[in-house]
């Protein structure tokens, strides 16, 4: 096996592990309701 | 092009990219437009005595309605309410409280007043306000708890409907601000002048942090101050730090370091100086004029009230506060 | 050398955890760093070729350990910390990564030095073999001899001082007595100031003694002393807030409180406990060293205290007092601990710590214990420790009780409570007791219908219950602490299942099947396998014998020490052997034999030392046949260390405290299987 392959498998295990965190990232509980007191950025 | 907004609620003035958050992690910006994530969702609520909040000179022995949402536009290193207030709102276990909501609860549990408290009520700005509109029509009294992070224009507006504001004086320097609360002092102090000028029922807290802040001759600096600009009538308290979030390793405020705060307080020339939590003559009101006692308390607990019409029982001596 | 490295390690170790203010988890970043360092000194010293390099090692090693400490204790400066403020997981790990550096790789260094220097047959398995003995002698000198007799920083010098002289003996070069000015000049430059002058400025340092179980300093601020242990607050005197609330608190909840212990800090309690008709206080402590001090505080302004004859001071492990008292003995346990925060403190908090409890107690006895409070919102890690408390009494007692939020305290018995302010009020009132802070309306605020609701209602939400063998509030006190850092580690690490365990050795050994081609990388592999299941082992060891048998110092360097003298012992045995490969697959296999028997006789006192022996022989031996069989051993030494730091890091903050001992050991097993056969395809 290659160094290579070795490393396909590392980002493979990686990706597995943070899957799970993705996952997890969901269901958030916000209500958005506008703010008072802001103001748009001009450009530059 | 032209989607990032600044958000003019409070000294920090957080400019904001699209999807960004601010901050006091309670207002995001999307799509160019800023938006408030923890409307009608507090994380606590709670009814409290008045003098939980800290408040001595406003209906005293009533309860109030306290709510507040996760976020705060400081990050002290002592924090107490740590849980609450470094917590990000999406992560938090939320009730589904509007406005409405709030005034039926009040007067469920038969609260005279609704408190904004236990963390920055600042972040949740847009709730708070209609709150406190709504309640004002129910003949609902509204106070909060603040750190007085906040700017003159949003302050001033909801001056309209608030009846008492308890400030977190934190520190006289800003030094002190800067290095624990990562803010600054000059804000602080502004909010307090235009709360006074607003005639809004004004009472101060001030945590002594041993080493931190416990120079004597800055609380003295500090009281005149207060003396000078808001009158000797503020009532002040004095509370003691215990290790919390980030400063576990510091121990608790010496006993006698609050005592003589308290007496350097009252040789400024202030008339109401309380110490929290500890069973002396430091948790009753005295008549200034008369010198009798005029409301005898233990804990958050009323055993004797002499005033009556606001005024004192023994002298008739008219008593700063708000009473009935 | 391993003398030399051993004191070097501990000595660090306390700094640092002064510094940090540490849990137990900066004792195993500290360990892990160690290791792996001297893990990659060694690996590298083995490119490094010249004269007298193993002499050249020894001077490095003596000139720079003294820097090292003193770097360590002024750390906090350089993060620009408030006082008395914690230092976040990312600061620990950098600086420590930062610190240790230097020391350890030249540390190292001196393994596969000495291997060169020394030409002889099979060098590396008698040098590992020699060194685990030094290890073993400086271990138990510490912990008899060291410990409360001399300064660290005296020690470090005198340590800088032996190194240097051992160098100059095995170079044989008088010039090399030039570098006896380094330890001059740092004597000379012996600062005069502790970490915690440094750390905590504004406060008097009264006293700074050294006891077996770390530094104990007071200082102290107006009329307030308070009292640390390496670096962590412990308690403070006189702070009748807290006194006055655990000790009438717990008084009133009882109807009539005889016979009472206490564990653990707070002196000031007693004070408070005497005013009351009791029968007798036993208050026991770990440390011999802190009851001197706590008497001599009360000793001032609290006179009577000491001449109380009801009180008795009884010096030893709590858990263990509690295991060998008579049945039905208390009233009234009190537990003045700080929450989980280390293994040794979870086994306070374990099913099997409240059967002894239950044991010990009265049928109508209340055990009282501390929980983190929160104010307004209890947010999750809290909520999960305190549930995790909640659920575990509630297997255990009848009842159950808990108050509002912010007093952070939990009752158990097994006769009913009242939680009723009215009832409440008037027991307390009847003492008429003069008080500075405690009051018969507190109840009111204490047990609020409100609050209390809240609080049973978040918590009653948490199903897992803490156990001894599963020591699961030690890594949600972990969580808080990742919580109040705002890094998401630990509860990230919570989601784990034994899913990704299978998923992950699995991975492994096909990987390692397919990667490592020839012998010798196959051996290197084992090796880190060996390395891994040697210090997971030993720790699943240490922390399931404190558990059962008390937290008592003496006994934890015996058994790290045996640990050595097995390691030296494998180091003796291998025999004349000519097929390598064989033997280091019977030694697999009793490797997983070992782990068996851990299994089975977990339970019994004897069976603790027997292990730990056979798992120091196994490894030792592996690692001396191990060297036969490839012919060098600065290598294999550096990759058994890399291999220990994974598994020490790996088992203390995830294997245990997740999935229990069982489930780390079966995995010590799998992983031993796949050295099995790995060396199996080698022999054949």
């Amino acid at each position: 096996m290659t160094r290579r392959e070795f490393l396909k498998a590392f980002v493979f295990l990686w990706s597995f592990l943070s899957l799970k965190e993705d996952s997890n990232a969901e269901g958030k509980n916000e209500q958005l309701h506008e703010a008072m007191f802001w103001r748009r950025v001009e450009d530059g | 092009m032209g989607k990032i907004v600044q958000c003019e609620l409070c000294p920090n003035g957080c400019v904001l990219d699209v999807n960004q958050t601010s901050r006091c992690r309670t207002r995001i910006n999307k799509d160019g437009k800023l938006y408030s994530i923890v409307y009608g969702k507090p994380c606590a609520v709670h009814v409290d005595p008045i003098e939980k909040k800290p408040f001595f000179h406003f209906l005293p022995g009533t309860k109030a309605f306290s709510i507040a949402t996760a976020g705060c536009v400081l990050s002290c290193k002592f924090c107490q309410n740590w849980q609450i207030s470094q917590a990000k709102p999406q992560e938090t276990d939320t009730y589904d409280l509007p406005p409405d909501k709030v005034i039926s609860y009040t007067k469920t549990y038969n609260c005279k007043s609704i408190a904004y408290t236990y963390t920055e009520p600042t972040a949740f700005y847009e709730y708070m306000f209609d709150t406190a509109v709504k309640a004002k029509e129910n003949n609902i009294k509204n106070t909060m708890h603040s750190c007085g992070y906040i700017n003159e224009k949003p302050l001033r507006k909801l001056c309209k409907y608030m009846d008492a504001a308890d400030i977190d004086l934190k520190a006289f320097t800003e030094d002190f601000y800067d290095k624990i609360c990562n803010g600054s002092l000059k804000p602080v102090l502004n909010s307090l002048v235009v709360l006074k000028e607003e005639k809004i029922w004004l009472e101060i807290t001030n945590l002594v942090i041993p080493t931190l802040n416990d120079d004597m001759k800055k609380i003295n600096e500090m009281c005149r101050w207060i003396v000078k600009n808001l009158g000797a009538d503020v009532p002040l308290h004095f509370s003691r730090f215990f290790p919390h979030y980030k400063l576990t390793n510091l121990p608790p405020t010496p006993v006698e370091t609050l005592t003589n705060a308290r007496k350097t307080a009252i040789d400024a020339g202030l008339k109401f100086v309380y110490i929290g939590n500890v069973r002396t003559e430091a948790e009753n009101t005295y008549c200034p004029s008369c010198k009798k006692i005029l409301i005898e308390r233990t804990g958050y607990q009323i055993i004797k009230n002499n005033i009556s019409n606001g005024k004192c029982r023994f002298c008739n001596a008219a008593m700063p506060g708000v009473w009935s | 050398m391993g003398f030399n490295s051993m004191l070097l390690q501990i000595i660090a170790l306390r700094n640092l955890l002064s510094v940090f203010s540490g849990n137990e988890l900066d004792i195993g970043i500290t360990l892990s760093f160690w290791l792996f360092y001297v893990g990659l000194g060694s690996l590298a010293g083995k490119y490094i070729k010249c004269k007298n390099a193993f002499a050249f090692s020894f001077i490095a090693t003596g000139v720079i350990s003294f820097p090292t400490i003193i770097g360590i204790r002024f750390l906090r400066l350089f993060l620009g910390l408030s006082p008395g403020e914690f230092i976040s997981l990312p600061g620990i790990l950098s600086l420590t990564a930062f610190v240790l550096f230097p020391l350890c790789f030249s540390i190292g260094l001196q393994f596969p030095f000495a291997v060169s220097s020394l030409q002889r047959q099979n060098a590396a398995g008698n040098i590992y073999g020699l060194e685990a003995a030094g290890a073993f002698i400086a271990g138990s000198a510490f912990t008899f001899i060291i410990a409360g007799n001399f300064s660290s920083i005296h020690l470090i010098l005198i340590l800088s001082l032996i190194s240097i002289l051992a160098g100059v003996y095995i170079s044989r070069k008088r010039l090399v007595l030039l570098f006896l000015l380094f330890p001059a000049i740092y004597y000379f430059f012996i600062p005069n100031f502790s970490p915690l002058n440094i750390n905590l400025p504004g406060f008097n340092l009264i006293k700074s003694i050294e006891s077996k179980y770390g530094e104990i300093q007071v200082i102290q601020r107006n009329n307030q002393k308070s009292l640390f242990v390496s670096g962590q607050l412990q308690f403070s005197y006189p702070d009748f807030q807290t006194e006055e609330l655990n000790a009438h608190l717990a008084m009133t909840m009882h109807k009539s409180p005889l016979r009472i212990l206490l564990i653990g800090g707070l002196p000031g309690i007693l004070r408070e406990l005497i005013k009351y008709p009791v029968m007798k206080i036993d208050y026991v402590e770990i440390d011999p060293k802190i009851i001197e001090i706590s008497k001599e505080l009360i000793k001032e302004d609290d006179k009577p205290v000491i001449k109380d004859s009801r009180i008795s001071f009884k010096i030893d492990d709590g858990r263990l007092f509690i295991k060998n008292s008579v049945s039905g003995t208390y009233d009234l346990i009190m537990l003045n601990l700080p929450p989980p925060s280390t293994a040794g403190l979870n086994r306070f908090y374990t099913k099997e710590f409240f059967l002894e409890v239950k044991k010990t107690l009265k049928h109508d006895g209340l055990l009282m214990l501390n929980l983190p409070a929160s104010f307004g919102y209890m947010s999750k890690s809290i909520q999960t420790l305190n549930g995790t408390i909640y659920k575990t009494l509630k297997s255990v007692f009848n009842n159950v009780e808990v108050t509002s939020h912010e007093y952070g305290k939990i009752f158990a018995s097994d006769s009913p409570l009242d939680i009723e302010p009215s009832i409440l009020a008037e027991r307390f009132l009847k003492h008429n007791l003069k008080t500075w802070y405690f009051h018969s309306r507190i109840f009111d605020d204490i047990f609020s219908d409100f609050s209390i609701k809240y609080v049973k209602e978040r918590i009653g939400k948490i199903e897992t219950i803490n156990k001894d063998s599963r020591p699961l509030a030690y890594f949600y006190n972990l969580m808080i602490w990742d919580e109040i850092q705002g890094s998401k580690i630990f509860s990230f690490i919570h989601k784990l299942t034994k899913w990704h365990l299978i998923v992950f050795l699995t991975i492994i050994s096909i990987l390692s099947l397919l990667i490592f081609k020839n012998r010798k990388q196959k051996i290197y592999f084992s090796m880190f396998i060996t390395g891994f299941y040697c210090m997971a082992l030993s720790i699943c060891l240490i922390l399931g014998y404190q558990a059962i048998h008390g937290y008592i110092y003496e006994k934890i360097g015996l058994l790290s020490g045996l640990l050595m003298v097995g390691l030296w012992a494998g180091t003796k045995i291998q025999k004349e052997k000519k097929d390598t490969t064989k033997l280091l697959l019977i030694l697999d296999l009793f490797s997983i034999a070992v782990c068996i028997i851990f299994l089975i006789f977990f339970e019994y006192g004897m069976a603790f030392y027997l292990i730990t022996l056979f798992t120091g022989i196994v490894t030792g031996s592996w690692f001396a046949s191990a060297t036969k069989a490839i012919g060098e051993g600065g290598s294999l030494y550096g990759i058994e260390l890399i291999g220990s730091f994974i598994g020490a890091i790996s088992s203390t903050i995830i294997l245990i405290p997740l999935f229990g001992f069982t489930t780390t050991i079966i995995l010590l097993i799998l992983m031993k299987t796949i050295s099995a056969l790995i060396m199996f395809g080698l022999s054949n």
